[in-house]
């Protein structure tokens, strides 16, 4: 297996008129070929900010202050603007949560597809439907040419999921990010297009790295986790030790709080994680969940926590016991 | 919610700084005229085109009227009359697009295709209309262009309302039990009074224009009326030679309607709750 | 014996927009009994939005009738941020349903919100706070029926849970009935006694929670389980078809895998195939 995509103890700030605030902290992740790696986190815990410096998309006043993004070898920050633009839309496909605002609601499918492949690779017309046709078949539309004659608005939600995915495609990236692409659908439809993603990734060693707010949906799709709490990887390894060893004591606090089909009605009770979320507004010293942490020492929330690592199971707690 | 969004209209000093020139022009067309230096209408064929002096700050026209009370007198028809089919028009745009927006079904789709009618009939033609059918007079005039003014209002704060409408609050009040009344005045006004406040002062820039631009045409507003559209057209022969009588009433018509532009802008700004959300 | 305190029968309601109709609801009957949470489930577009509306009284349905012992009823929004007016202070958003604006206070404290926090604004608040101030104004009036409309589906996972706790000690404390709508299994397992199953307007199965999760009989119900994340399980695979063509009969008949001739031609009534456990689908009669 390799390597297609590394972020290095990545630091990104954002300037407000009150001050800077610090959204992503060191933060470290890889995805190798035909992996899915899935980002897990609660609103503003910085994994929006993680999608926008890949997709170098940030807002005006956020900067990236230290690390890197190593995509295939080449450093993305290191390169001019343009040049990186460019590495990026071949290197990177993005799938968005709402695939209707996605999609420009005036021209038709073919329009808007092959549009995109004429800008990467000049092609003539015709080779582009048919590559269209041929990425729209193999996201699971039997109907390619039919659905490429129609308008956004024409479609349901979960086809135009499928179309948005096709388009990530279609210039053939290596690492595909999917921004919670599966929040705005039904049951249903998520789990065609979880099946969708794991077969893509499977067939074409496509990297995904799946965005989510929930374990369960990402535990039904990746190979592994980054948990991520107030811009940190607080906590980061395969999917079976996440669940079955959480180290984190946010992590376990998230296991025991949410509710299971398993358990019905009295069977189990719900841990509810006390206090209020983080917040950038009101940043404090040392880690980010002390203020809500059960076990938080003083010296919690003095300095950083250090990540460890054990069997490819990495944590950021200074906690012993957590070991 | 009042005192942040006044504090950030105070942040914003080009919406200030026109608000200060805009009072300043509306309060010396209160005050100077009550002061009786000049009167505006007397003739003094004998100092025609008077220097620039203390006397005269803006000398004086070509029958020898003082230009500057006869500015500042212009000033309360113009600004004045603006103002007074301004208030109109908002009212009644106002309750019209809330109820109409509210109650829905007949009511509103005659609310709709009453405005769309309105609205596309030229105003001068409206005020035309008013003017041979009513006789003429100053409340008709402001009528008048009120009338031509109260589709676009409606329009406005009719879709905020039909927004606001679905807003599950209202919703929870209707569960709650409350009357619309209740509603109406404790929920859909408080959520649409900065749009309104907004429309307000955009209504009002338009109305200027159309009040001097009614004025130069000398429909419902004649001499010797010193309205700064007619005071334009009066002089409008001599602007090769005396190219000031018609320099100045133009520019207080373009500074008024600047400054007012630029308060709405401000306003807008400073109440859109969007940008308080975020703070 | 348990009381019945709500009895909806044959409610229909459609919506016209342009010249498409659509049944949101199409003869739906069901009891509610005092004190039980009934959890409505279904895909986005199923009905249960509306059947909430309807029960409680923002909308009116075109035919059926709802007869209710209830003596008061109330409802709680999804959004947290869309429920309560953006220029109101929080005890005045609770007490627009009080007589007596003093008790304000108390029903924030009952919902585990400080005193502190009455004479915040809305946006000053988390979505879970304000959800705490929605329950709140719900419970102002002393209703015995609470219809909650995803009341947890727009919170972060930690948030939800003291919601759903919040929502369960009412029950206990003031014997509250709930029509629970939501749309993911998960949460209405945890929290719901019975469970209905809407598809396209139409009750699919309703039955006892135990019943429904781990016995599922209707295609649907068991096409809707099979989809429900939940990690390390074995799952049942349930493959259905996708053919586009007009049913007059049973709303799933298209993609129903088991589907025969009088499934699109025929509408299935509701039978009870076990105690309080209720099929809409011709397989149950072999």
């Amino acid at each position: 297996m390799s390597k297609i995509l590394s972020i290095e103890n990545l630091n990104v700030i954002y300037r407000i008129p009150e001050g800077r605030r610090h959204v992503l902290r060191d933060v470290t992740l890889s995805l190798e070929k035909g992996q899915i790696r899935a980002v897990v986190g609660e609103s503003g815990c910085g994994k929006s900010t993680l999608v926008n410096s890949l997709i170098a998309l940030l807002p005006e006043n956020a900067v990236i202050e230290s690390g890197r993004i190593i995509i295939d070898g080449t450093d993305m920050l290191g390169s001019g603007q343009s040049n990186m633009r460019k590495l990026r839309s071949s290197k990177l496909g993005v799938v968005f949560q709402d695939p209707f605002s996605a999609l420009d609601p005036l021209y038709t499918i073919e329009n808007q597809m092959a549009e995109t492949i004429n800008i990467i690779r000049k092609t003539n017309r015709k080779r582009a439907m048919e590559k269209t046709a041929e990425m729209l078949e193999a996201c699971g539309i039997r109907n390619p040419e039919e659905i490429m004659k129609k308008y956004p608005h024409e479609l349901s939600g979960g086809l135009r999921q499928r179309v948005m995915i096709a388009m990530a495609l279609l210039n053939e990236p290596e690492i595909l990010v999917a921004d919670e692409p599966t929040t705005a659908l039904d049951v249903t439809i998520q789990k065609e297009i979880l099946q969708l993603l794991k077969k893509l990734a499977a067939d074409r060693q496509l990297a995904v790295l799946f965005i989510t707010h929930s374990l369960d949906v990402a535990a039904e799709i990746a190979d592994s986790i980054s948990v991520f709490y107030g811009g940190r990887v607080v906590e980061e390894g395969r999917i079976r030790d996440i669940f079955n060893f959480p180290l984190h004591p946010y992590t376990q606090a998230l296991l025991k709080t949410i509710p299971s089909i398993k358990y019905g009605k009295n069977e189990r009770k719900l841990m509810p994680i006390e206090g209020e979320m983080f917040s950038f507004l009101n940043e404090t010293s040392g880690c980010s969940f002390a203020p809500r942490c059960p076990y938080a020492r003083k010296e919690c929330f003095e300095k950083d926590p250090e990540t460890r690592m054990l069997n490819g199971h990495s944590c950021a707690c200074v906690l012993e016991e957590v070991w | 919610m009042f005192k942040r969004a006044l504090k950030r209209f105070v942040r914003n000093r080009t919406a200030l700084i026109s608000l200060v020139i805009f009072c300043l022009i509306i309060l010396s067309c209160l005050i100077f005229p009550l002061l009786g230096f000049n009167d505006y209408s007397s003739l003094h064929l004998d100092q025609q085109y008077a220097p620039f002096s203390l006397q005269h700050p803006f000398s004086t026209d070509n029958l020898g009227r003082d230009m500057f009370t006869r500015m500042m007198v212009g000033g309360r028809y113009t600004l004045g009359l603006s103002l007074l089919s301004t208030c109109l028009a908002v009212t009644c745009g106002t309750l019209l697009g809330m109820f109409s927006a509210y109650l829905g079904g007949v009511f509103d789709k005659a609310v709709v295709s009453v405005c769309e009618a309105v609205s596309a009939v030229p105003y001068i033609l409206i005020v035309i209309i008013m003017e041979v059918s009513l006789g003429w007079g100053q409340g008709y005039f402001s009528l008048a262009v009120a009338i031509a003014r109260i589709p676009s209002v409606t329009q406005t704060v009719r879709s905020s309302v039909l927004k606001l409408r679905d807003a599950e609050f209202i919703s929870a009040a209707k569960v709650l039990g409350k009357s619309n009344w209740h509603i109406i005045t404790r929920h859909v006004l408080r959520n649409v009074y900065s749009t309104i406040l907004v429309r307000f002062s955009s209504t009002y820039a338009a109305s200027i224009v159309a009040c001097s631009v009614l004025g130069y045409l000398e429909i419902g507003i004649s001499s010797p009326t010193p309205e700064w559209g007619r005071m334009v057209a009066d002089y409008f022969h001599l602007i090769g030679s005396r190219g000031f009588l018609v320099f100045i009433p133009c520019l207080f018509i373009s500074l008024s309607v600047l400054c007012v532009t630029l308060i709405t802008h401000g306003l807008r700004d400073a109440l859109d709750p969007k940008e308080y959300l975020h703070e | 014996m348990k009381e019945v305190l709500i009895e909806v029968s044959n409610l229909t309601r459609t919506f016209h927009s342009g010249d498409k109709i659509t049944k949101a609801l199409d003869d739906v009957s069901f009891k509610l009994y005092r004190g039980e949470t009934l959890g409505v489930v279904g895909e986005s577009g199923c009905g249960k939005t509306t059947l909430g509306r309807c029960l409680a009284g923002l909308l009116k349905p075109d035919e059926g009738t709802i007869v209710t012992k209830a003596n008061g009823y109330q409802i709680i929004f999804q959004d947290p941020y869309n429920s309560v007016d953006p220029y109101w202070t929080v005890e005045s958003i609770v007490a627009e349903g009080l007589k007596n604006r003093k008790e304000a206070v108390g029903l924030l404290e009952k919902v585990g919100l400080s005193r502190q926090e009455k004479n915040s604004y809305p946006h000053e608040l988390s979505g879970g706070q304000l959800q705490r101030v929605g329950i709140a104004r719900a419970l102002g009036t002393n209703p015995d029926f609470i219809v909650c409309d995803e009341p947890v589906s727009a919170l972060d996972v930690s948030y939800q849970s003291k919601i759903i706790s919040l929502l369960e000690d009412l029950q206990r404390e003031q014997n509250l009935t709930y029509l629970f709508i939501s749309h993911d299994l998960a949460v209405v397992r945890h929290i719901a006694d019975r469970i209905m199953i809407m598809y396209k307007g139409q009750i699919m199965e309703m039955g006892k929670t135990e019943d429904i999760i781990n016995d599922p009989v209707h295609p649907y119900t068991r096409f809707l389980l099979s989809a429900v994340p939940s990690p390390f399980e074995e799952k049942e695979e349930f493959t259905v078809r996708n053919d586009r063509i007009e049913t007059g009969g049973c709303p799933f008949a298209p993609r129903c895998p088991y589907r025969k001739e009088r499934c699109l031609s025929e509408r299935c009534s509701s039978r009870e195939i076990a105690e309080e456990h209720q099929v809409a689908c011709f397989l149950t009669e072999e």
